[in-house]
C-alpha cells in the first residue's frame, strides 16, 4: 500500500480518507462548505517516465500521440509530454483505463520505462488568478493551450499545464518537495476563497466546472 | 482652520466623523482624508519635527514628496501622513521626537548647529580614535525616525507579478490620453498612479470645467476598457532590466512584466529657499492646492504666494475663487511682466510685490507669523499664517533613470528632460517637458502610438507638441543669507551655506557633492532638493545645469519596507515521505541544506538516545533514513562513458549488479562530491551524490554530457526516491524475512545491486558499508517508502532494532574513517591530500580535474590523519575546528570528532601539515576554554580496519 505523499498535508478529522489505485488519499471533505476556487490531491494518478532515444518508439508502439519538446498531447485517457529531448512523461488521467495502457514496460526497445512517483495538484477557480499571480513568474498566456511548462512554482520545480476548459490548472513535482507546496497552496487557496477538497471530489462539477 | 465648503471634486465624504488620537488627543476626521488633511482641518499645524535639529515641520508638499511629516502607531512606523488614510480609532505620534512633539527637548540641538557644519562627521570624528566609539553610539542612538519594536504584529504582505502589454505610470492627463489610446487598440494595458483617484494634477490644480469634462470623459473611456487594468494607490517603486517594474501598493508588492512602459510621473513642485523656509506654514502653493481641491482643508487663514511664474498666480486665483484669502503675491520678476494673470489678481484685491530680492519668514510661536522681503532695498513684511511657494518645477524623472535614460537640458524649460530613452521605455507629459493641457494630452497619445509602432515592432517616431517657448522654473529661487536657516533638503536639515562651503571645499561633481553634503540622501530622496542643489552648483561655478548635470537616481522611487520586500517569505522545504514515522519516534530535527533530518531520536536526554542508536547497530540492527542523497538515473549507450568523464575512477569497468564507490573533483582537482555508482544494465547506472551536493552533480553530469554531446540522459530522480539504509549484524537474518532475493554473500556480495521485491514491493538494494556494519541501502519509490519503513520497523522488533539519526551516522562512519565530503574536505583540498588517492585512475584518457590532480599529486601539503584521545569531557570537549598545535604553532584542524563507546576514547579525523603528520606522533589540541588535550595520530580504520564485520555477518 502506498500514500500520497500529500497525505500528512490533509488533518485528519477534517477528510475522510480512502485508496484510490492502490494508494491512501483524502477523498472527501467531512464537513462542505462554498468555495470560490479548489485545490486537490490527484497523486493517485499514475505516471511512467520514459527515458532514452527508444522514446518515440515507445510511444509509437503504444499508440500513443508524439508530442514536441514542452508540449503535452490526450490521447485515450491519458496525456504524454515531452520533457526532455528523449525523455517523455505519461499519465493516466481520473478514468482508470489509462492505467492499463501505461502499464507496458520497453523491454525490447532502447529505453527506460519506470513508474514516475510524482505529486499531482489540481487547482483552479476564482482563486486560482491570485494564487498564479503570486506563485508563478510566468505570463501563461504566452504559452499555447497544450503547453507543458516546466518552471518554478512557489520556488518548486514543477511542471505546470492548464486543463481544457477554464481556469484550470494542474502542478506536477517531485513528491517531496509536494507536502511545502500543497500547505502553501493551500494557505493562498483558503485565503482567496476557495477549499481543499478530496480526490472523489474533485470529480464534482458544480465545484471544478467539470473535471476530467 | 475650518474645513471649507463642499468643494466640486473633492475626495472626502461628508457623513459621520472617524475619531482618532495624535500625540494623545482626539480629533474627528472625514472618511477619504489622509492624516496630513485631517490634522490640519483640526487646526494642527505642528506635525512633525526635522530628522537633525529637531525643527518644527509641517505640510510642504501634501502629496508624499516629502517626509516632514511622518507618523508613529503601535504597530506601524514611518507612516507617511500626506497619503496615509485615517484609521479610526488609532492612535498617531509624530517619529523622531524626545518628550512628545511639542515639547521635544531635542530641538536644543539647533544650538549646535554652528558648530556642525557640512562633512562635520568626516572632519570630526577620526580622531583622536579611541574616541571614536563614544561618537558612533551617540550617533547611532541620535539617528533614525520610527522607532521599531519586537512588539510589531508579524503580518505577511502579497508579492505577486502581473503581466501586460504596456504599462503606464502616471494617471494625469498624459497617462490617462495614453492609457485610452492603448486600449482601445486592445491590447493588455496596466494603467498605475499612487493617488487614490485617477487624474493627476487636473485633480488639484488650476483646470477649467472643459478640463473636468474631459477627464471625466477620459475615465469614463477607461472604465470600460477589457484590457485596461488600473492600481490606484500604488507607486512604481523601480524600473529594473527586461522592462520589469515593482509596484507598491497596501496589499503588497506587484512586479509587473511590460512589453513597453510609459513614464508619465509629471513634475514636482519645488520650494523656494529662504531664511526659515521650513517653518509649519510654509508650504508649496501645489500643497495647498491639493488641501483645499481634494480634501476641503484651508491650510491658512491668511496666505502670501512667493510666485516664480505664472503657476503661482494661477495658484493664488484658484484659492482665491475657494474662498482663501490670499494677501499678497510675492514675484521674484516683475509682476507688470505676468500680464492677464496679474491683472486678474489685481482686480482680486491682491497686492502683486517684485522683483523681490530678500525674503524671510518669521516665526511666532514655532510657526509661520510673518514674511518680510525687500524690492530694490526697500523692506516690507506681511503677518501671515500660510506661505505658498511657485517657483517651479522638476519632472518626476526618477523611474527614467533607473530604466536608464539619459537627460539633456531644455534651456527654454530651465529642465532638464529626456532626451535618449531605453528601447521600450517612453515618457509623456510634463516629465516630458510639456505643461499645458492641450501638449500634455497630445503627448500621451503621441507615446501611445510610439508604444503600438514598437510592439509592432517597428520603430517609428511619432511627432509631440513643441517645447513651451517660456520656463515655468525661475533659474534661480533662492536667497543667500548670512544668518542661515535656509533649508535645501528638509530631511537631511541641510542649508544653502552648507552648499556654499561644500563648493568652496572643491565637490565640483553634483554625485561628489550629494555625498558630501547628504543632498538629497534622506528618505525624501531629493525630490526637493536635488535641482536646486544642481542648479546652485552651476551658479557657483558659472555653468549651465545641462553642463553640471543632475544626480542619478535609483530604486526605490519612495522607501519600501522591508515586509514589503519579504512578502509572504516563502522558503521551499524539501520532505522526506519518512518524517511522519520519525516524528511519531520523536526525532529531534536539524536542517541539512533543504531538507529537514533526524539528529537523533529522543529516548531520555541526547546522550543516551544517540548511545542506545548506536548500541543498536553495533550490536544488533538499526535503520536509518538516506532519502536525502541524491540519486540520478544515467541511462543511454554513452553513459559509462559520461561517468567516466564526471568521477575520478573507472566507472566503466564496473560489473553488472556491481556498484562502485565513485570521486567526483572540479577542473581545479578540488574534491566536491562522492557517492556511489551503480551499474544496472551496459546502458544504464544509478548514482548517488551527497545530501549537499546533489544538485551541483546534476548540473556538471548534465553539463559534460552536452559539451562532449553524448548520447546519455541523466533524470534527477533526488525528490522521487526515498532511501532507507539498514545496518548492523542482524540486518541481514531480518531481511531474510521479507524478500526473496538469496541474501548470501555468494549471491548478493558487499558493493552488489540487486533490483527484487521486497515486502511487496519494487526496489533497488545495495551492498553497503558506510557505518562499518553489514548494511543494505534500499531504494524505492517514495510513495511506498512508509510501508517498507513500518515493516521494518514491525519485524525488527524481536531483534529490538532502533532508528538511528544523523549524529550517530556521523560517528559510526568516523570510527570506519569514512569522510564527509564538504566536512573533512574544504575548498581547496585533494584526493592526495586525502585516503582517497587510489580513486583517481590516471589511466583514462580524460576525466574532470585530470590535468590539474597530475600536478598536484606531486605538491601534497597536507593529509586527511586519524587522532585518538583520551580527553573525554563534557563540559570541555574536543570540538570540529578546534587546532591542532605543535611547539606552539598551528599544524592543523579537527574535521570531525567525537567519542567513541566501543573503543572509549575520543576519536577523529584532522587535517594536518604533510611534514608534521610524518615527524609527529602526537598533539595538542587547544580547546574552546584555552586548555589543551593530548592525541595521537594514529591510522584509520579506528574500527574493524580489516572489515571483517562485513565478512563475519
Amino acid at each position: 500500500m502506498s500514500a500520497s505523499p500529500l497525505l500528512p498535508c490533509f488533518a485528519p478529522d477534517a477528510f475522510r480518507f480512502g485508496e484510490v489505485a492502490s494508494m491512501t488519499v483524502a477523498l472527501t471533505r467531512v464537513e462542505t462548505a462554498a468555495a470560490v476556487g479548489y485545490l486537490a490531491d490527484l497523486s493517485p494518478l499514475r505516471k511512467k517516465l520514459i527515458v532514452g532515444r527508444g522514446c518515440d518508439s515507445w510511444l509509437s508502439s503504444n499508440a500513443l500521440p508524439n508530442p514536441r519538446l514542452m508540449q503535452r498531447l490526450t490521447a485515450e485517457g491519458c496525456w504524454v509530454a515531452r520533457i526532455g529531448a528523449q525523455q517523455v512523461l505519461a499519465g493516466g488521467d481520473i478514468n482508470a483505463a489509462a492505467a492499463n495502457r501505461l502499464a507496458l514496460d520497453a523491454a525490447t526497445l532502447p529505453c527506460m520505462v519506470q513508474n514516475y512517483d510524482a505529486a499531482e495538484i489540481a487547482f483552479g477557480g476564482v482563486s486560482a488568478a491570485p494564487l498564479l499571480a503570486e506563485l508563478c513568474a510566468l505570463d501563461l498566456t504566452q504559452f499555447a493551450a497544450d503547453a507543458w511548462i516546466p518552471t518554478l512554482f512557489a520556488g518548486v520545480e514543477v511542471g505546470l499545464y492548464r486543463e481544457p476548459a477554464g481556469s484550470r490548472y494542474r502542478v506536477v513535482c517531485a513528491p517531496a518537495d509536494g507536502p511545502y507546496l500543497f500547505t502553501t497552496l493551500a494557505e493562498l487557496t483558503r485565503e482567496f476563497g476557495g477549499a481543499v477538497v478530496g480526490f472523489a471530489e474533485y470529480s464534482n462539477p458544480a465545484l471544478t466546472g467539470g473535471a476530467s | 482652520m475650518p474645513r471649507l465648503p463642499r468643494q466640486p471634486h473633492e475626495w472626502v465624504t461628508r457623513g459621520a466623523p472617524i475619531y482618532f488620537e495624535f500625540e494623545g488627543e482626539r480629533f474627528s476626521a472625514l472618511a477619504g482624508d489622509t492624516l496630513t488633511s485631517a490634522l490640519l482641518a483640526n487646526d494642527q499645524r505642528l506635525l512633525g519635527r526635522s530628522f537633525k535639529y529637531h525643527r518644527p515641520r509641517g505640510v510642504l508638499s501634501a502629496a508624499n514628496h516629502d517626509t516632514n511629516v511622518l507618523l508613529q502607531t503601535a504597530t506601524r512606523l514611518n507612516l507617511r501622513a500626506d497619503v496615509e488614510p485615517v484609521v479610526g480609532g488609532e492612535a498617531y505620534r509624530a517619529v523622531n521626537t524626545w518628550g512628545g512633539l511639542r515639547r521635544d527637548w531635542g530641538r536644543a540641538l539647533e544650538c549646535l548647529a554652528p558648530i556642525l557644519p557640512v562633512g562635520f562627521y568626516y572632519k570630526a570624528f577620526f580622531r583622536p580614535r579611541w574616541l571614536f566609539p563614544f561618537w558612533e553610539r551617540l550617533i547611532r542612538r541620535a539617528s533614525g525616525l520610527g522607532v521599531v519594536t519586537a512588539d510589531f504584529p508579524r503580518t505577511r504582505r502579497a508579492a505577486r507579478r502581473e503581466f501586460c502589454e504596456c504599462l503606464v505610470i502616471g494617471a494625469g492627463p498624459a497617462g490617462l490620453a495614453c492609457a485610452r489610446v492603448l486600449s482601445a487598440s486592445g491590447i493588455r494595458v496596466t494603467l498605475v498612479d499612487e493617488n487614490v483617484r485617477l487624474g493627476g494634477s487636473l485633480t488639484y490644480a488650476h483646470s477649467t470645467e472643459t478640463d473636468q469634462q474631459w477627464l471625466a470623459q477620459a475615465t469614463a473611456a477607461l472604465g470600460s476598457a477589457s484590457t485596461l487594468k488600473v492600481h490606484t494607490g500604488a507607486f512604481a517603486a523601480g524600473v529594473y532590466s527586461d522592462r520589469e517594474v515593482a509596484l507598491v501598493s497596501a496589499e503588497g508588492l506587484i512586479t509587473v512584466n511590460a512589453g513597453a512602459i510609459v513614464v508619465a510621473t509629471g513634475a514636482i513642485e519645488q520650494p523656494a529657499i529662504f531664511r526659515n523656509n521650513d517653518l509649519p506654514g510654509v508650504m508649496l502653493a501645489s500643497g495647498a492646492q491639493r488641501l483645499v481641491r481634494r480634501y476641503a482643508v484651508a491650510p491658512f487663514t491668511r496666505g502670501v504666494i512667493v510666485a516664480g511664474n505664472l503657476d503661482g498666480y494661477d495658484a493664488a486665483l484658484e484659492l482665491k475663487a475657494a474662498g482663501l484669502n490670499i494677501e499678497a503675491v510675492l514675484d521674484l520678476e516683475d509682476p507688470a511682466t505676468r500680464g492677464t494673470h496679474a491683472n486678474a489678481l489685481e482686480s482680486a484685491g491682491v497686492r502683486l510685490v517684485g522683483p523681490i530680492n530678500q525674503l524671510e519668514a518669521h516665526a511666532e510661536r514655532a510657526m509661520l507669523g510673518r514674511v518680510s522681503w525687500t524690492v530694490d532695498g526697500v523692506a516690507d513684511s506681511l503677518a501671515c499664517d500660510g506661505l505658498l511657494m511657485s517657483v517651479g518645477w522638476a519632472g518626476a524623472t526618477q523611474l527614467l533613470h533607473q530604466a536608464g535614460a539619459r537627460f539633456e537640458f531644455a534651456p527654454t524649460l530651465n529642465q532638464m528632460i529626456p532626451g535618449e530613452l531605453p528601447s521600450g521605455v517612453f515618457a509623456a507629459g510634463r516629465v516630458n517637458g510639456r505643461y499645458p493641457l492641450v501638449d500634455r494630452i497630445g503627448d500621451g497619445e503621441a507615446a501611445a502610438r510610439e508604444v503600438l509602432n514598437f510592439l509592432s515592432g517597428a520603430s517609428a517616431v511619432e511627432p509631440r507638441p513643441a517645447l513651451e517657448s517660456s520656463a515655468r522654473s525661475h533659474p534661480r529661487p533662492w536667497f543667500e543669507q548670512a544668518s542661515r536657516k535656509n533649508f535645501v533638503d528638509f530631511d537631511e536639515d541641510l542649508q544653502l551655506h552648507d552648499l556654499a562651503v561644500a563648493c568652496r571645499e572643491g565637490f565640483d561633481n553634483v554625485e561628489l557633492l550629494k555625498r558630501y553634503t547628504t543632498n538629497g540622501m534622506g528618505p525624501s530622496q531629493g525630490k526637493h532638493s536635488n535641482l536646486n542643489a544642481a542648479r546652485f552648483l552651476a551658479d557657483y561655478h558659472g555653468q549651465t545645469l545641462g553642463e553640471i548635470g543632475a544626480t542619478t537616481a535609483r530604486p526605490f522611487y519612495h522607501p519600501v519596507e522591508m515586509g514589503t520586500l519579504a512578502g509572504r517569505r516563502m522558503r521551499a522545504q524539501c520532505a522526506s515521505a519518512l518524517n511522519p514515522e520519525h516524528e511519531a519516534a520523536r526525532a529531534e530535527w536539524m536542517e541539512a541544506g533543504q531538507w529537514r533530518r533526524p539528529r537523533f531520536y529522543r529516548r531520555g536526554d541526547e546522550i543516551e538516545s544517540r548511545h542506545a542508536e548506536y548500541r543498536a547497530v553495533r550490536e544488533r540492527v538499526g535503520l536509518i533514513d538516506v532519502s536525502t542523497l541524491g540519486k540520478f538515473e544515467v541511462v543511454g549507450p554513452d553513459a559509462a562513458r559520461l561517468l567516466n568523464l564526471c568521477y575520478t575512477g573507472a566507472v566503466d569497468k564496473t560489473a553488472l549488479g556491481m556498484t562502485r564507490y565513485i570521486l567526483m573533483c572540479d577542473h581545479r582537482g578540488i574534491i566536491v562530491d562522492d557517492g556511489v555508482a551503480a551499474r544496472l544494465s551496459e546502458n544504464h547506472f544509478y548514482v548517488t551524490a551527497g545530501s549537499s551536493h546533489a544538485a551541483a552533480s546534476y548540473r556538471q553530469l548534465t553539463q559534460i554530457a552536452a559539451l562532449f554531446k553524448l548520447d546519455v540522459e541523466v533524470v534527477d530522480v533526488t525528490r522521487q526516491v526515498a532511501a532507507i539504509n539498514i545496518a548492523g549484524p542482524r540486518a541481514r537474518a531480518l531481511l531474510a524475512n521479507v524478500t526473496q532475493q538469496d541474501l548470501a554473500e555468494s549471491a548478493f556480495p558487499f558493493l552488489g545491486i540487486r533490483e527484487t521485491v521486497f515486502s511487496g514491493l519494487k526496489v533497488r538494494m545495495m551492498r553497503v558499508g558506510f557505518v562499518g556494519e553489514v548494511g543494505y541501502e534500499i531504494h524505492l519509490a517514495y510513495s511506498e517508502a512508509r510501508q517498507l519503513w513500518r515493516d521494518l520497523m514491525r519485524l525488527g522488533e524481536t531483534e529490538d532494532i532502533l532508528p538511528f539519526g544523523v549524529e550517530t551516522q556521523r560517528l559510526l562512519r568516523l570510527e570506519k574513517g569514512h569522510l564527509i565530503v564538504g566536512q573533512d574536505t574544504d575548498g581547496v583540498m585533494h584526493p592526495f591530500e586525502t585516503p582517497l588517492a587510489a580513486l583517481v585512475n590516471f589511466k583514462k584518457p580524460q576525466f574532470l580535474g585530470k590535468a590539474a590532480l597530475e600536478t598536484l599529486r606531486e605538491h601534497a601539503k597536507r593529509v586527511l590523519i586519524g587522532f585518538e584521545s583520551t580527553h573525554v569531557d563534557l563540559a570541555a570537549p574536543i570540538e570540529e575546528c578546534h587546532l591542532l598545535i605543535d611547539n606552539q604553532s598551528v599544524q592543523g584542524r579537527v574535521t570531525s570528532v567525537g567519542y567513541s563507546p566501543t573503543l572509549n576514547k575520543t576519536i577523529g579525523l584532522a587535517v594536518l601539515d604533510r611534514d608534521t603528520a610524518a615527524r609527529a606522533k602526537a598533539m595538542r589540541i587547544r580547546l574552546t576554554n584555552g586548555a589543551y588535550a593530548d592525541a595521537h595520530l594514529v591510522s584509520t580504520p579506528f574500527y574493524d580496519p580489516k572489515n571483517a564485520r562485513q565478512a563475519a555477518a
